[in-house]
């Protein structure tokens, strides 16, 4: 089941990554855009400012879900120098039922409060929905969550000694 | 339960996080959610999702996968390798010169790329085998890439100023400009710190590669034409106020996709590999940010940074006696905790405690990213001298980590010297925007 479950995630971060990755060349093309008509043509775009954010959001979201698969988030590594492989198993197994937890829970918040703390759901120019980006980053975190699931359970499992020693 | 009492368990709890291995981002969530709900519990909930949608949407934050994809795509164009071959045949000659040529390759990478590791790793790659080619002192030649590396988060444009510019509300321009002068200042340090250790011990540096002639070193320099004009363009279009710098991210990218194209190195490996990397960078970053925003809101209903400000006020310290024990508490942080994280922790405490104290913010913000490129290579977990490891197995870490002292006194060096003439941080950004 955890190898299924490992695949599947594979084949979702490698989704999210081409969404992320044309994210990045839509962000790209779009402030390109914008600098032209604002300086060359002397005429910026109303709004335009509207679609960069939505590309960030798609690209925040992607790219955080991605580093989490391939194991790219920051964390602070001494106790693996000071402190053996069997303590740090069971570090390990509880970092992740914390991570997890507040995973899981941000998750459920990003779907459950979108748009809780905003007077206007919608942005500057075009009032484009808030929503629906807010259910992306859900989507995301959730498949976060997935592989820091995934990686609890390897870990207490003890299937890939590889992994019990990277934090998700 | 009173709210400073909270916000002192919230950073005992922060720091056993951090200690077994959270995620630094992660970590500063669920303490920052947890403290939240401590607080105000109806908050706690619609706060995390909004502050994870606020930060996944802060139009500022488009410079952070902009400028890394830059990056990255300098790396696969081979823009960077053209660098260092011209800063080697202008300086490969002299004693130590190899050394140097590393440094000064960093320094111009880091004006493409924002982030300290890619510096470090793509001019190691470089310019390790030929150091070692000329039989060059491990610790000196691991060192000089180690420390080299660091620039990247201070030379513009920089992840470090990106995330210090969001959480203390100060302009991404005027911050990368501040960092222009220091960083050209400290490569000229490194390089210093190089010819003294060479002249103290010339077997750390026994030969030297062939003197190039004028006409090769002009056409090597041709050669690092593209990026240098890249970076030309893309600072000197937010210095002279042509771009702001979310623009500049965004022309300096398309150029050097332009370049990537024009050398026919967009091939389906390379773009897989600069894309995932993009991606890859760009979530540690907003990761840490998602964190680090719920943790700040916690620490403002706590309201210890209120009592913070008003203890301080009430000892009667100046506003420099402040500033040098945080950086003091930074290099000490910093031998132990990544940078980004003592950025993230601490700036929502300091600003409140030194804002009030006359202190400039912009100042500062460059004495801090110096601060923390001293822990990018201080033992134990230095970042930068375990990717050195990487590209170099056979240098053993601590090898790696000797090496790394002279360049780290010429880091303390330039803190001193900037703490004192505050103008090396100000001239830029002041004779831009007033």
């Amino acid at each position: 089941m955890l190898a299924n479950a490992d695949r599947l995630l594979t084949v979702l971060a490698a989704a999210l990554a081409w969404v992320g990755a044309a994210a990045v060349v839509a962000l790209m093309g779009i402030t390109v855009v914008a600098v032209f008509f604002r300086y060359v043509m002397n005429d910026p775009i109303f709004g335009i400012e509207d679609l960069s954010i939505i590309a960030l959001t798609v690209v925040a979201g992607a790219s955080v879900a991605y580093g989490g698969r391939h194991g790219a988030h920051v964390s602070v590594d001494v106790i693996s120098y000071s402190l053996g492989s069997k303590v740090t198993r069971i570090t390990d197994a509880v970092m992740r039922l914390l991570a997890l937890g507040i995973l899981a829970l941000a998750t459920w918040a990003l779907f459950t409060k979108a748009c809780g703390m905003e007077k206007a759901c919608i942005t500057g120019n075009f009032s484009i929905e808030h929503r629906p980006f807010y259910y992306f980053l859900g989507v995301c975190l959730g498949l976060y969550t997935l592989q820091v699931l995934i990686e609890l359970m390897v870990g207490i499992r003890a299937e890939r000694p590889a992994d019990r020693e990277s934090p998700p | 339960m009173d709210g400073t009492t909270i916000a002192i368990l919230g950073f005992a709890s922060l720091f056993i996080l951090l200690f077994i291995r959270m995620p630094v981002g992660v970590a500063m969530m669920l303490v920052g959610t947890v403290g939240i709900w401590m607080i105000r519990p109806q908050a706690a909930i619609p706060k995390l999702a909004g502050e994870i949608f606020n930060e996944a949407s802060n139009y500022p934050l488009t410079i952070i996968p902009l400028f890394v994809l830059m990056g990255n795509l300098a790396g696969v164009s081979g823009m960077s390798r053209d660098l260092y071959d011209a800063a080697h045949s202008w300086l490969g000659h002299v004693k130590g010169g190899l050394a140097s040529a590393t440094v000064v390759g960093c320094a111009g990478f880091s004006a493409l790329s924002g982030s300290s590791l890619a510096a470090a790793l793509t001019m190691g790659r470089v310019s390790l085998p030929e150091m070692q080619r000329y039989n060059y002192d491990n610790g000196l030649a691991t060192g000089a890439i180690a420390a080299g590396g660091t620039l990247g988060i201070l030379i513009p444009p920089s992840a470090g100023f990106v995330i210090y510019a969001i959480l203390t509300e100060e302009s991404i321009g005027r911050l990368f400009m501040a960092g222009v002068l220091p960083g050209l200042m400290l490569t000229a340090l490194f390089i210093v710190a190089i010819w003294i250790v060479v002249a103290r011990n010339p077997d750390k540096a026994p030969g030297g590669a062939e003197r190039y002639d004028l006409g090769d070193r002009l056409r090597a320099v041709g050669r690092a034409g593209w990026i240098v004009g890249i970076i030309v363009l893309t600072i000197g279009g937010i210095y002279t106020g042509v771009f702001s710098a979310v623009e500049a991210a965004g022309i300096g990218a398309v150029l050097a996709l332009i370049v990537t194209g024009i050398r026919r190195q967009i091939t389906w490996p390379n773009m897989r590999e600069v894309f995932a990397s993009t991606l890859k960078s760009s979530g540690t970053v907003f990761m840490i940010l998602f964190g680090a925003f719920v943790f700040k809101t916690f620490m403002g209903f706590t309201g210890v940074t209120y009592a913070l400000s008003l203890w301080v006020d009430e000892q009667g310290f100046t506003g420099m006696q402040v500033v040098i024990a945080f950086l003091a508490i930074f290099i000490v942080l910093g031998m132990f905790m990544d940078g980004f994280a003592i950025l993230v922790l601490t700036v929502p405490l300091v600003q409140p405690i030194i804002e009030p104290l006359g202190v400039n913010m912009v100042w500062f913000g460059v004495l801090m990213v110096i601060a923390l490129e001293m822990g990018l290579i201080s033992p134990p977990v230095g970042v930068n001298c375990f990717v050195v490891k990487g590209i170099a197995p056979d240098v053993s870490l601590n090898t790696i980590f000797r090496g790394i002292w002279p360049f780290w006194f010429a880091m303390l060096g330039a803190i001193i010297l900037i703490l004192f003439f505050p103008q090396i941080a100000l001239l830029l950004p002041n004779t831009m925007f007033g």
